[in-house]
Parts: structure tokens; C-alpha cells; sequence
């Protein structure tokens, strides 16, 4: 009977350290800032060919991976991840940037566009109200305060780093037409960004014009006021500057 | 116990859940109807309006379920695809037939339609022809009338699927009779001048004559004689002669021989015979001339007169004129005499030459022996020679008088003393030591002593030359006395007086005679008539027959058709309707569009970027667990 009892004591320290054990693992692997942050301080208006070029390229071989087309920061923050980019807008959302399948994804560009050349950049990441998602850290622009303290959004290509000003933050649940590209002309685009900016959620003061090269981040939201709906994406829509 | 149990079963229930749970959208999805539509490209909006509206309908009235909500949605995948649609389709039945069927197949795949047509399909089948070709065929002329040997031994000759064919024809043949007709027009026999237009004519002329089969025509030749005028020329020969007398006698001889019927001579122009004259002649005036050509003038028969007139000026009592003068105004007053007298001089001068010296020396110059001296005449007129002693030579170009040696030595013994003394062995010579000598020429002075010799003088028309031996010379003194002057007049003179030149070509024509006349005289010609040979024709058969062979043949018939393609852009819809369940209360039902996923514009759906698990949940159930083992494990070692 001791000796039965013994061996349940046992099992029961086994299943303990098993389930530790997989927790940690669990944190471990699906932390975001694990596999995706970088570190790089990456300097603005440098006249040197090389110098952006050679920062991405240093960026694809930590991930081994020649998809990485640019690299995302928030000012006055330490988030600065890698943007990817795939012949379609699936891989990503479920691939990191080192190609390892998982549901958590990565930061990537909308296979449509050219990240030196387009005019209108879109950006996708996962997000989720459990873990810490790639970008979690958009349901911070919410907060008007946040927004103040972190209006400028950088993008460093292999040729240039650009920098973005945001001018609309807001939830969309059933026009998706912020997912269009291609204008026939320079008033139906002013139209068109005009009207991404009239849905903020709050006042940005942002001129716009039909010149403007803008850049969406999209996510999905977690906001409570849009728990009933089925599609509710927050976009931090920016303009460069 | 029964907590452990329940830590047990959660656990399960959470390891055992589907990885793929926590994506929202995609789990509670699946098809609901799917299928595929090929419609003309432009009615793809019309049929996405049928989904629509299918996605409407199920939404109002399937759009509860048991415990969920259904959502459906429709997605569309269109590809576009042509098709090709036939109009204007011909179908063309080929009139030819062929041999085989490949020679059917061949031409269809030769034939070019005319764009837009483009050729279709084809069809070739099978045709027999019943077919009779004729073997045999030919006329055979019967021995009897009725031919009836000839058609039975054809008869003989056929095989099953032959037939004889005949006619038998009544004709006629020629027979052994003959009959002749001379060629006639109204009743006269028409005769043909030469063999050339006989044959001409025979070989297209075709008589015909009743009951006789023409045969051929021959050519006939026959003498015929006439009365014909011959000329003189025909019948003579030379009809021309150089004498109009000759012509006549000629003529008279013709007329004594032969039947006359018309004579006459006729004078022809004989250029070879023409006289020509030319010449120029002078006269003194107009009057002279037109009496001359008054005189010389000739008929047109004559001839021809061409004179061309001009006056000129003509010199005569032409001679040259000569004349010495002492002074330049003599002379000058001769001349002017002359034109005074109706003189023209032409080329006169007066010319100013020495006339030879006077004897009064002027001056003088010594010169040693040699054998040749040359004195020019500008200082030399006269030279002395000086050989042995005692005596003198003394040459000058014309002789001296006697009062002028007398002076030469006079003043040469002046001027050959005191101070201006040339010549120490000449002084006071006397007239008597001199021997005078004159003219360009040699002079032998050897009888003056045997230390003299010859000497010649010669002149290059500057100079005086002198050559002699230099042992005949002791030396020589060449010296200027004075010259007398002359006046020389020369030139030729003249008179002039106005003359007519008459220059004329006389032509005094040549002529030769022509005998023209003509007589009657008999000619024999040959003709020609033409001859018709006809043979009497009788009557008799001729069978004409054909032995025809009958056979199938089969043949191959070509039918094809051609069309104007038309290519259509069609549209191959691949749809699918899905149903999405959701737990009541989820979902924004409510503000639905109907549209669902499907999304028409040109961008595409956003990324599912929202992500969910009750990882919470799963924690709180992992962390209860273990307090809820630790306790247990706890209390059960604290009970043993």
C-alpha cells in the first residue's frame, strides 16, 4: 500500500514538473520579444549607400532570410522589429521571420506594394488579448497620451529610412477599402486618405494632400466596443514627413 | 478525489482541442453549396447578382441554427476563357468528281477560303456512274447497198458488254467518167497574162458541174499576137545623138522602115558639153563696160552672162627716180617738182653720202709693221704705206684729181710737223714718192722694188681692212682728210588714174538630141487559160458504226463546309457559398451587408490578423491543478 501510494506521489511530481516545464516552454517560445525584436540603432539622413543596405542586409542574415525588406520602430520606444515580405498575405500570418511555422507570425508588407517605391505601404501583425501578439503595441495608440508621446513611426529600407506621422487611429468592422492601392487619379487618392483621416478617433491636426505618402499598420482589435463584431481591424494610419 | 478527477478531464479536454480553435474565423466556417457557371464575360455582374441574392435569402431564412447563428457568404473565382461560335456556316458540294479518296482529301486540304471564312469539316463518299466508251467507230463503204456483209462481220466482233451502233448512209462515189471545162465569163475563155496569176486563180476556183465530182484544174498556155506601139528607143536602140543634123537623118531612116505613129526631136541640155568663159576685164568708163555686156549678153536657151562690177585706182607711168644733189634743198626741190607734175613717190628719201675726200689732210696716225690692219671709217679715209725709203703708197676709196694729191700733200706735210707730228719717216714728202692707189680691192705694187708686194683692202661696212705680208710694210699711217658731201635721191614714182574691173563667167550652154517617136509593130504573147477536169459521180452506202463498251465507274464526291469564326470571351465562375456559425450574441448581425467575405472590389481582403485562446483559461486550469496536486501531494505525505 506504501509503495502504491509512493508511486502516485511520484506520478503526481512527474505531471507537476512536466506542466512547469511546458509552461516555460511555452513562455519561451511564443514570447514575442523573443524571436522578433532586433537591435540596431539606426541613424536618420545618412549619406552613405551602404549604410541602410547594410543594415538590412545584416538583419536578413540574423534571420536567414532574404524576405526581410525593411525594419519598423516607434519612436521614443524600444520596439523595432523586421518587416517581411511574401508573394501573398498568408505566410507571414502564420511564419516568423525565421521561416518557423507559428501561429504567432510575423510583421509583414502587403505583397502588393514595393517598400522603396509605392506610395501607400500596408503592414500587417497578429494581435490578441491573452500574449503578447507582434502588434500588441498598437492597441496602445487608444490612449490620446500614448499617441502624443509616440506620433512618429520610422521605416528603414535598404536605401533610406523614412519617417511617418500618424494622422488617423480608429477601428474598421466593414468598409476595407483602406485596402486599395491603385487611383486613377490624384483626387480620387486625396479622397481616398481624406477619408481614412475624417474616421480618427480622435484630432491628429494633420494636413494632408495628394502628394502624401502614407503608411497603414493593421491589426486586429481587441477595444471591448467592438467585441460583438466579426471583422474589427485598428489601423494607425501615418503619413511621411 | 473527484477535484483531481475533474483536473484530470479539463486538462484532457484542453490537450485534446484542435490546435486550430483559436483562430476564429476560420473553424466555424464551411461550404455550404459550391459549383461552376461558364457565362458570356459581360454577364458576370448579373450572375454575382443571383449569389447575392441567394446569400440574401439564405441570411433572412436560414440564418438560425441550433445554439449558433449561420452567416453565409459567397466567393467567386472567375476565369476567363474564349470560345469560338460559327456563323455564316456554308455548305459546299464540290462539282468535281474524283478518282479516289485521297485525291478528294487532297484537293479539300488545297482549298483556301476567302477570310473571314475559315474552312469546317468535310465529308467525301462514294458515287457510281454507269459509263459507255466507244471502242471502236469508223465509216466503211459497203460493196452492196444494203451493207449488210459488213454489219455482220462487225457483229462478229463484239464481246458481252459491247454494242454495235450503225447508220448506213447513201452516198456517192466518183466514177471512171471525165469532163473538161475551159474556165469562161459570159461565153469567152478568160486568158491569163502570166502563169503566176493563173495558178493564183486556179488553186482557190472550185467549179461545180451537175452529176460530176470536180477533180482538179489545169493551166493551159496559148500564143496570142498583137499590135503594139514600140519607141524608137524599143525598137532601135540609141536615141540620143551629139548633132541635131545626125537626130534628123536617124530619125528619117526610122520613119522609112517602120509604121510611124508619131516622131519628133528633142533638144536636151548636155551640161558636159557647156563653154565656159571667165575672166577679168579693165575699162576706162562705165560706158565701155555696158557696151561690153550688151555685146556678150545671151539667151536663156544660150546660156548664162554672171559679171561682177567694181572701180579701183590704177597706177601707171610707174618708174623709180634717182638723182645726186650738192645741197639737201635741191634734192628736197626735186622731189616736190615731181609731185607738182602729178606724181605720187612712193618710198623717196634723200640720203647724205660722201662723195669722196678732197685731198686736205686733217690728221694722221702711225702704225708699226703687221699683216693685217683694221682702220674703222669714222677716223680713216685714206692710209699710207711706208716700205723701204724713198717712197710712198697711198690708198683711198675713190681716186684723187690731180689739184686734190697736190693738196693731200700739202696739208699732210702741214699737219705731219712741228708739234703734232705722227709720222717722223714721213715728213715733207713729195708728191713724186707717191704711188695712188683706190677702190676695196688687191693691188700688186711688187714692180715699185722687190720689198713691195701686194695688198688688199677690203671693208665690212664699219672698217677698213688691210692685208698684206708684214715683211712688204716698214709701217703704216692711216689718217682723215676732208670729204666732200652728195645728196642722193631715191624712191619709185607714179600716177594714178580711176578704172571699172569687169568680172565675168560666160556659160554658153552645150545641148544633145533626143529622137522620140513611136510604130506600130506585131507582138506574140503567151496567155494562159484555165482548165476544169470533173469525173461522173454514181450511187452507193456507206456504213457508219461504233462498238461501245458499257461499265460502272465509281467516283468520289467531295462536300465541305466553311464559316466566319467568332470568338467569344466567356467566364468560367467557380463559386462557393460559406456558412460561418457563430454562438448567439456574436457577430455583427445586425449591420451585416450581405456581401459576407466576398469582397468585388479590386483589392483584397485584409489578413486575419485578429488571434484568440482561452490561454487565460488554460493557466488558470494549469496553476489550480498544480496547487491542487501540491496540496494533495502534500496532505498524503504528511499522512504517511
Amino acid at each position: 500500500m506504501i509503495n502504491r501510494k509512493k508511486g502516485v506521489i511520484y506520478l503526481v511530481i512527474l505531471v507537476i514538473g512536466i506542466l512547469i516545464f511546458g509552461l516555460i516552454y511555452w513562455y519561451w517560445n511564443y514570447s514575442s520579444g523573443n524571436y522578433l525584436y532586433i537591435d540596431v540603432d539606426i541613424k536618420n539622413d545618412i549619406d552613405d549607400a551602404n549604410y541602410y543596405k547594410d543594415i538590412i542586409n545584416e538583419a536578413r542574415n540574423k534571420y536567414n532570410n532574404n524576405d526581410v525588406k525593411g525594419i519598423l520602430e516607434i519612436e521614443n520606444s524600444d520596439y523595432i522589429v523586421p518587416i517581411m515580405q511574401s508573394s501573398d498575405n498568408d505566410y507571414y500570418l502564420n511564419h516568423t521571420p525565421n521561416n518557423e511555422e507559428s501561429f504567432m507570425g510575423s510583421i509583414y508588407l502587403d505583397y502588393r506594394v514595393d517598400i522603396d517605391r509605392s506610395k501607400k505601404l500596408l503592414i500587417y501583425g497578429h494581435n490578441s488579448s491573452n500574449v503578447d501578439m507582434p502588434f500588441s503595441i498598437l492597441e496602445e495608440f487608444y490612449d490620446k497620451d500614448y499617441y502624443e508621446n509616440h506620433k512618429f513611426i520610422a521605416i528603414t529600407t535598404s536605401t533610406t529610412k523614412k519617417r511617418y506621422e500618424i494622422f488617423s487611429v480608429y477601428v474598421e468592422t466593414s468598409d476595407f477599402s483602406y485596402m486599395d492601392i491603385t487611383f486613377d487619379s490624384d483626387s480620387e487618392y486625396l479622397d481616398h486618405i481624406e477619408k481614412l483621416k475624417s474616421k480618427s478617433m480622435y484630432d491628429t491636426d494633420v494636413t494632408l494632400s495628394s502628394n502624401d505618402e502614407i503608411l497603414i499598420l493593421q491589426t486586429c482589435s481587441e477595444h471591448p466596443d467592438y467585441r460583438n463584431y466579426q471583422k474589427k481591424y485598428l489601423l494607425i494610419i501615418l503619413r511621411r514627413v | 478525489m473527484k477535484k483531481f478527477k475533474l483536473f484530470i478531464f479539463t486538462l484532457l479536454i484542453c490537450m485534446v482541442l484542435p490546435k486550430n480553435i483559436m483562430a476564429l474565423e476560420k473553424d466555424f466556417c464551411s461550404v455550404f453549396d459550391k459549383g461552376n457557371e461558364v457565362v458570356d464575360v459581360n454577364a458576370v455582374n448579373d450572375y454575382e447578382n443571383v449569389l447575392i441574392q441567394r446569400v440574401n435569402d439564405l441570411n433572412e431564412n436560414n440564418g438560425k441554427g441550433y445554439l449558433v447563428t449561420y452567416r453565409y457568404s459567397y466567393d467567386m473565382n472567375i476565369n476567363k476563357v474564349t470560345d469560338e461560335e460559327k456563323t455564316n456556316i456554308e455548305n459546299i458540294k464540290v462539282e468535281d468528281n474524283f478518282n479516289s479518296y485521297d485525291d478528294a482529301l487532297a484537293y479539300y486540304n488545297n482549298i483556301v477560303v476567302q477570310l473571314p471564312f475559315v474552312k469546317g469539316g468535310y465529308k467525301i463518299s462514294t458515287l457510281d456512274i454507269p459509263v459507255v466508251t466507244t471502242e471502236e467507230s469508223g465509216s466503211i463503204e459497203c460493196n452492196s447497198l444494203d451493207c449488210s456483209n459488213e454489219i455482220e462481220q462487225l457483229n462478229k466482233k463484239l464481246s458481252d458488254n459491247q454494242q454495235l451502233n450503225y447508220s448506213i448512209v447513201p452516198v456517192q462515189v466518183e466514177g471512171t467518167e471525165k469532163e473538161y471545162v475551159v474556165y469562161k465569163v459570159n461565153d469567152e475563155v478568160v486568158l491569163f497574162n502570166t502563169m503566176e496569176e493563173a495558178n493564183e486563180f486556179a488553186n482557190t476556183y472550185v467549179p461545180t458541174l451537175n452529176g460530176y465530182s470536180f477533180v482538179v484544174n489545169t493551166i493551159n498556155p496559148i500564143s496570142v499576137t498583137n499590135k503594139v506601139n514600140k519607141t524608137y528607143k524599143d525598137l532601135i536602140g540609141n536615141n540620143v545623138f551629139d548633132t541635131y543634123d545626125e537626130a534628123v537623118s536617124k530619125l528619117n531612116e526610122f520613119n522609112a522602115n517602120y509604121d510611124v505613129t508619131s516622131k519628133k526631136i528633142i533638144s536636151i541640155r548636155d551640161e558636159s558639153k557647156d563653154i565656159i568663159d571667165s575672166d577679168v576685164l579693165t575699162f576706162n568708163t562705165m560706158e565701155e563696160v555696158n557696151e561690153w555686156i550688151s555685146e556678150n549678153k545671151l539667151s536663156s536657151d544660150e546660156g548664162i552672162l554672171e559679171t561682177e562690177i567694181t572701180s579701183e585706182k590704177e597706177k601707171y607711168d610707174e618708174s623709180t627716180i634717182s638723182g645726186e644733189f650738192s645741197s639737201q634743198a635741191l634734192a628736197e626741190n626735186y622731189l616736190e617738182q615731181l609731185k607738182n607734175d602729178g606724181y605720187v613717190v612712193s618710198n623717196g628719201k634723200i640720203t647724205q653720202v660722201s662723195d669722196g675726200i678732197t685731198g686736205q689732210v686733217l690728221s694722221g696716225k702711225s702704225f708699226p709693221s703687221a699683216s693685217e690692219y683694221v682702220f674703222a671709217t669714222d677716223n680713216t679715209n685714206f692710209i699710207l704705206i711706208k716700205q723701204g725709203s724713198g717712197h710712198f703708197a697711198v690708198w683711198t676709196e675713190k681716186p684723187l684729181t690731180d689739184d686734190e694729191k697736190n693738196l693731200f700733200v700739202e696739208s699732210y706735210n702741214t699737219v705731219n710737223s712741228g708739234n703734232n707730228k705722227f709720222d717722223g719717216s714721213t715728213t715733207n714728202i713729195n708728191i713724186s714718192e707717191i704711188t695712188w692707189i683706190d677702190g676695196y680691192k688687191s693691188f700688186d705694187l711688187s714692180d715699185l722694188g722687190n720689198n713691195w708686194g701686194v695688198y688688199e683692202f677690203t671693208s665690212d661696212g664699219e672698217n677698213i681692212i688691210l692685208s698684206c705680208d708684214s715683211s712688204k710694210v716698214s709701217h703704216v699711217i692711216r689718217g682723215f682728210a676732208q670729204e666732200d658731201i652728195k645728196y642722193v635721191v631715191s624712191g619709185t614714182k607714179y600716177k594714178e588714174r580711176d578704172v571699172y574691173k569687169v568680172k565675168y563667167n560666160k556659160v554658153i550652154y552645150g545641148y544633145k538630141y533626143e529622137i522620140d517617136a513611136t510604130a506600130l509593130v506585131d507582138e506574140i504573147t503567151t496567155k494562159y487559160q484555165i482548165s476544169s477536169e470533173f469525173v461522173k459521180m454514181e450511187n452507193a452506202s456507206k456504213l457508219n458504226y461504233s462498238i461501245d463498251t458499257s461499265y460502272i465507274n465509281t467516283v468520289y464526291k467531295l462536300e465541305y463546309t466553311k464559316y466566319v469564326p467568332v470568338i467569344k470571351e466567356m467566364a468560367s465562375i467557380d463559386w462557393v457559398i460559406i456558412r460561418c456559425e457563430y454562438p448567439y450574441g456574436n457577430g455583427d448581425v445586425n449591420n451585416y451587408d450581405g456581401n459576407g467575405n466576398g469582397n468585388n472590389s479590386d483589392y483584397p481582403n485584409p489578413p486575419q490578423t485578429g488571434f484568440d485562446m482561452n490561454l487565460s483559461m488554460i493557466i488558470y486550469v494549469l496553476f489550480g491543478g498544480i496547487l491542487l496536486i501540491s496540496y494533495k501531494a502534500c496532505k498524503l505525505i504528511r499522512n504517511n
